[in-house]
């Protein structure tokens, strides 16, 4: 086996190169040994200066050149240094080919290992460099966590904040409600007896006048009492909403014909919209359709949309239709009417919303109704929703609960006196 | 470029410019925590990127800007793990320089997708150090100068980087060295 590398080569591929003569004595090492240990080796006998730790118990030169394995060698007063490499055996020479291994203890007192002690075939030093790598990656990953922990800690204390913060608001809110409620519900009784009066009396005058044919008065007078009628409509309105958002509206259950009730509703509107040239139909022939719910509530949500549909139709037709489910009743309100953008009708329910501000101009009316309308609704048990298409009319389909708080036995009626659609009946 | 990159950029703005300057930074890149794991490979726009918004946030031209960040690499890495591997390139520049490759290389062993420098002392007899840069990279010598300054401070080099030409091989620096007056 030849070995055709000069020193300097050997020292460029194994910087730490050992190279002994046959007797054992060492005749050459590499640059790396010299700078590790600073003592003259060359000469000194191998074995007293270094040990073979790997094959375990190679002590001799012969065991040496025949193990034919790879050896890890150190000198025996540097306990941390190691090397690691291949014995070759060339004319009268012996050379350890060896590389430095790269361990946590390359920082050893008087053993620095430098990037020159490791040849470029080495792959210690990469394997090193990878090591740091992964202490480096875990600081990361330790760095993120601690972040990533801190920045949980910080949320759920934010969160804690809104949240009472949110507590704090939604009990001033509901205070803020309750005394608006309040104060709405006792201005509007105080304003309504004083307006009571002033509509009597003023019909009283009236009649006088009627009496000594003063004809003129009594146009005035009949002026005055439209006026006072009409804001005593919106008082009570706004009463009524006040009642309910203060919670002292009470529900007031009875066994009722839903039929009965609609065709009260629909002979109470039925002037106001012959006024406008308009026509009710109402499309439902049977009329015992029982239900327990409050009958005055129900009888105010189909007044509010019927009056609505009669002051919004001009020469056309509002016609009003019952469905009954197992559980619901159905009424739909449907006019020929001006009808509402779409853009406006998510608003309609909203307090003192009208679709347009001339509405109210136009047609008079505070917004509440329909406000009013839901909020009953709600108390029923149900619903209101709107669909309609500006120009052409407008439905309002209204749902209640067809029991509220009764069994149905009670009522001795079956769920099968579901309503069958009829031909329209005019009313 | 890999994240230790940005992590460097991360603790240069942070000493120099504070928090919300930071903040406002990583709002412009578009960065995010991910960017930042040191042993991640990013494409070589994103680290621009973040470089540019510094420039941006901070008002401080590129080129400057890549001379200070340069620099500042030196110092940052030394603290981190790869102090250590540092350490052992060298107890002096040129010995430091000449090991470069050898540690880019090693590097590259691990993250095969990292392209890396390469740094060539050449020989002189004018008493000035030469160093051949190549890089598949282009506008980024502004940052080498900020590199080798920092070299030189760690190395206690008294002197600057005066020279900076084109060959055909890549861009040759000249280190010029001063004799330290307090010396």
């Amino acid at each position: 086996m030849g070995l055709h590398l000069g020193p300097h080569e050997l020292d460029r591929f194994c910087p730490a190169y050992i190279r002994l003569g046959r007797d054992g004595t060492i005749s050459a090492v590499g640059a790396s040994i010299v700078r590790h240990i600073p003592i003259d080796l060359l000469g000194r006998v191998f074995f007293e200066h270094f040990v073979v730790e790997r094959p375990t118990g190679i002590a001799s030169l012969e065991a040496l050149t025949v193990s034919g394995r790879r050896l890890i060698v150190r000198p025996i007063d540097h306990e941390n240094l190691r090397m690691r490499g291949v014995v070759m055996v060339s004319g009268e020479h012996i050379y350890l080919l060896l590389g430095h291994i790269a361990s946590a203890d390359v920082k050893a007192p008087g053993v620095t290992l430098k990037v020159a002690d490791f040849s470029p075939i080495d792959g210690s030093l990469d394997a090193f460099l990878a090591a740091q790598m992964r202490e480096e990656l875990l600081a990361d990953a330790t760095a993120l966590a601690r972040d990533l922990s801190a920045e949980r800690a910080n949320l759920e204390l934010r969160i804690e904040q809104r949240t009472a913060e949110l507590a704090a608001a939604k009990a001033r809110a509901e205070q803020a409600s309750v005394a608006k409620s309040t104060f709405l519900a006792n201005m509007s009784h105080e304003l309504r007896t004083p307006l009571n009066a002033i509509l009597g009396y003023t019909e009283m005058v009236r009649e006088n006048a009627q009496e000594d044919q003063r004809f003129a008065d009594v146009e005035d007078l009949t002026r005055v009492i439209h006026s006072a009628r009409h804001l005593l409509s919106l008082i009570q309105e706004v009463l009524d909403l006040a009642k309910i958002e203060a919670g002292r509206l009470d529900v007031c259950l009875s066994a009722i014909n839903v039929g009965e009730i609609a065709c009260e509703a629909v002979e109470a509107v039925r002037h106001k919209a012959s006024v406008n040239g308009s026509q009710v139909i109402f499309d439902c022939e049977e009329r015992g359709l029982l239900a327990y719910t409050d009958a005055t509530k129900l009888k105010q949500c189909l007044l509010n949309l019927l009056s609505n549909a009669a002051k919004f139709t001009k020469d056309g037709y509002i016609t009003l239709r019952i469905r009954a489910s197992e559980d619901q009743f159905v009424f739909e309100v449907s006019d020929t009417g001006i009808g509402i953008a779409a853009e406006k009708i998510a608003d309609l329910f909203q307090p003192f919303v009208q679709a347009d501000k001339t509405i109210s101009n136009i047609y008079g009316g505070t917004g509440l109704g329909l406000t009013i309308t839901r909020r009953l609704a709600h108390m029923l048990g149900g619903d209101v929703s709107a669909a309609s298409e500006l120009g052409v009319g407008s439905t309002f389909t209204l749902q209640i609960a067809r029991r509220l708080n009764a069994d149905a036995s009670v009522l001795g009626y079956k769920s099968e006196t579901a309503i069958q659609p009829s031909a329209a009946i005019a009313v | 470029m890999y994240g230790m990159i940005h992590q460097a950029a991360r603790q240069l703005v942070l000493q120099s410019h504070g928090e919300a300057a930071w903040r406002q930074i990583v709002h412009v890149s578009g960065l995010t925590d991910s960017d930042f794991i040191s042993a991640q490979h990013y494409d070589d726009e994103k680290t621009l990127g973040l470089i540019g918004a510094i420039s941006k946030v901070s008002g401080a031209p590129m080129d400057e800007l890549l001379v200070a960040f340069g620099q500042h690499w030196i110092t940052f890495a030394a603290g981190t793990s790869y102090g250590r591997v540092m350490d052992m390139l060298g107890d002096n520049l040129e010995e430091f320089i000449e090991n470069l490759d050898r540690m880019h290389a090693g590097i590259k062993a691990t993250m095969p997708q990292a392209s890396m420098p390469r740094f060539e002392l050449l020989a002189s007899n004018d008493g000035d150090l030469h160093v051949l840069y190549q890089s598949e990279r282009s506008g980024l010598t502004p940052f080498v100068v900020g590199l080798l300054r920092g070299l030189m401070a760690r190395f206690g080099v008294v002197g600057d980087v005066t020279g900076q030409k084109e060959t055909p091989e890549g861009v040759v620096f000249t280190i010029s060295r001063r004799m330290n007056a307090a010396a």
